[in-house]
């Protein structure tokens, strides 16, 4: 049911490597590997940080949280923080930040309002 | 002369011969896609090829051998891809200049109708081979299903003044939710113990065992470490109300920081995670003190429906290594339940995709009054009913603890 989800990419201008990744649709147990595969791509071809726009996600479940979690794991392999320093997330949809606050991710990989934000920030 | 040529009859092979032309192809080059025209029919003269739909491989051929016979003389779409594993040299017979050589020779007819025969019933046999296979696979799922019910309590605890009843449903053979409940002699108390492992399938129910053992194992560690040197895990629980409340406390720290930094620590790079509220119950006062680690609100529930909801208090374990969980309180009054459940309850969908939801559940148990097993059952029933028959697409999980009037 990879359908149910769409990724649109976009390179941002600038010193640092960074990507978007828009999302559309729903990210759960049957959409989560089509994000991972994309963000792997992504970092394959030398993002080195992620921009997650999650405005457009319908239903985000706890299978899709753990794409999210495997995106940090990818951009920063060895770093044992528990914050994400390389992905962030832009503009949660209602149902995205329902979850985000109730799994407490929320305290753990930060949250902007828009692409500039984001940047300024990172 | 190849196996397969030489087991057609003369005329046939004959035909075959004069319509072949032969081709080659490099290592990994696909001989054709699935869903391709089938257009001819492949015999391999040197080099081997494997035949397989995206990275499942469903068969491997060498020298000799025939593929896209099927699809070749039928003219249907591929259904399969042939790629090349080395260099390859193959005969390729066209339907149609086979068809004409075959129109000359009557006895090449008979053979090609013999040949497809002998193919298909080849092809039967290793279906049933991967039938057997399938079937292998299912039992062993099944194994599988049987073991991870040893993990959830065969009997709950009997605990005087309440009434104490779990219900699951798995959506696939085995689950990644779980529900425990149990008496910790050392410290009174009853550990009260829901939990929710992310994803789906084997991987979630491997993590729920893993989560489900660190959880009791720790929480019980007080009472198995006075066994071990006193013979006697009651023996802590003489001790006074306030060291009791302290030493619960401390319980559920350990508990939870044990379970959460073990995985985090131990198996983070897989991402997998569980939510869970963990419980501990004080039967002589009802007050229970708690962690909600990323877990659906836990219910209080009294004769209006639910008096109080019992947020997270930190974030789901297994990930973040060093996060901090906050400790609350509540109590739980004579004729009150506390209710937890996994999200498989409000997200449960109908037909039509809508989800059951919270609303719907806070407005059933408005309306509930009756023992624990039945306030469970009557949530099921209504999860059911709104389902109608729809495909279970997550584990259906609850506890509820009633506390009996005096």
């Amino acid at each position: 049911m990879s359908e149910d989800l769409q990724i649109a990419i976009s390179r941002e201008e600038g010193d640092k490597a960074i990507t978007v990744m828009r999302l559309r649709g729903s990210l759960d147990a049957n959409t989560q590997s089509v994000l991972e595969n994309k963000a792997k791509e992504a970092i394959d071809g030398g993002a080195e940080y992620l921009l997650l726009d999650l405005s457009a996600v319908d239903y985000l479940g706890s299978a899709g949280m753990r794409g999210i979690h495997a995106i940090t794991n990818l951009l920063s392999p060895d770093d044992p923080s528990m914050r994400s320093p390389k992905l962030k997330i832009l503009n949660p949809s209602p149902a995205a930040a329902k979850i985000f606050k109730t799994l407490g991710f929320d305290a753990f990989i930060d949250v902007y309002g828009s692409v500039d934000e984001a940047i300024a920030a990172l | 002369m190849s196996q397969f040529l030489n087991s057609l009859n003369r005329e046939l092979r004959e035909a075959m011969e004069l319509t072949a032309e032969r081709v080659r192809f490099k290592a990994g080059q696909a001989v054709f896609n699935r869903g391709d025209p089938g257009l001819a029919i492949y015999v391999i003269e040197k080099g081997s090829v494997r035949v397989h739909d995206d990275n499942l491989v469903l068969n491997r051929l060498a020298e000799g051998d025939v593929f896209g016979e099927i699809a070749g003389i039928g003219g249907i779409e591929r259904t399969a891809t042939v790629t090349a594993e080395d260099e390859l040299t193959v005969m390729r017979i066209e339907r149609e200049a086979l068809y004409s050589a075959v129109q000359t020779r009557p006895e090449a007819l008979r053979g090609l109708a013999q040949m497809l025969c002998e193919r298909e019933s080849g092809m039967a046999d290793r279906m049933t081979s991967r039938s057997w296979q399938l079937h292998a696979a299912r039992q062993e799922l099944e194994i599988g299903r049987g073991i991870q019910a040893g993990f959830l309590p065969a009997k709950l605890p009997d605990v005087h003044g309440y009434d104490i009843a779990g219900h699951f449903q798995a959506a696939r053979v085995v689950a990644g939710d779980f529900y425990d409940a149990f008496y910790i002699p050392a410290i009174d108390r009853v550990a009260l113990v829901i939990g929710d492992v992310c994803d789906k399938g084997v991987g979630a129910a491997l993590f729920m065992t893993l989560f489900r053992s660190l959880i009791r194992a720790a929480a019980q560690s007080r009472t198995f470490i006075a066994w071990a040197v006193d013979d006697d895990p009651g023996k802590a629980s003489t001790c006074d109300e306030q060291d009791r409340e302290a030493l619960a406390e401390e319980t559920l720290k350990n508990t939870v920081a044990l379970t959460n930094n073990y995985v985090a620590t131990t198996h983070g790079k897989t991402s997998m995670f569980a939510s869970a509220f963990i419980g501990l119950l004080d039967p002589a006062t009802g007050a229970i003190s708690y962690v909600n680690a990323g877990h659906e609100e836990a219910f209080i529930l009294d004769e209006n429906g639910v008096r109080l909801m019992l947020p997270p208090t930190g974030p789901v374990m297994g990930i973040f290594a060093g996060a901090s969980h906050g400790i609350a309180s509540a109590r739980l009054e004579p004729g009150e339940t506390l209710l937890l459940y996994t999200d498989g309850v409000p997200e449960s969908k109908s037909t039509a995709g809508e989800q059951y939801s919270e609303k719907q559940l806070l407005a059933l148990l408005n309306t509930w009054q009756g023992s624990a097993a039945e306030l469970l059952q009557m949530i099921a029933a209504a999860v059911g009913e709104f389902a109608q028959g729809a495909e279970q697409h997550d584990d259906i999980t609850m506890l509820a603890s009633y506390r009996e009037r005096v």
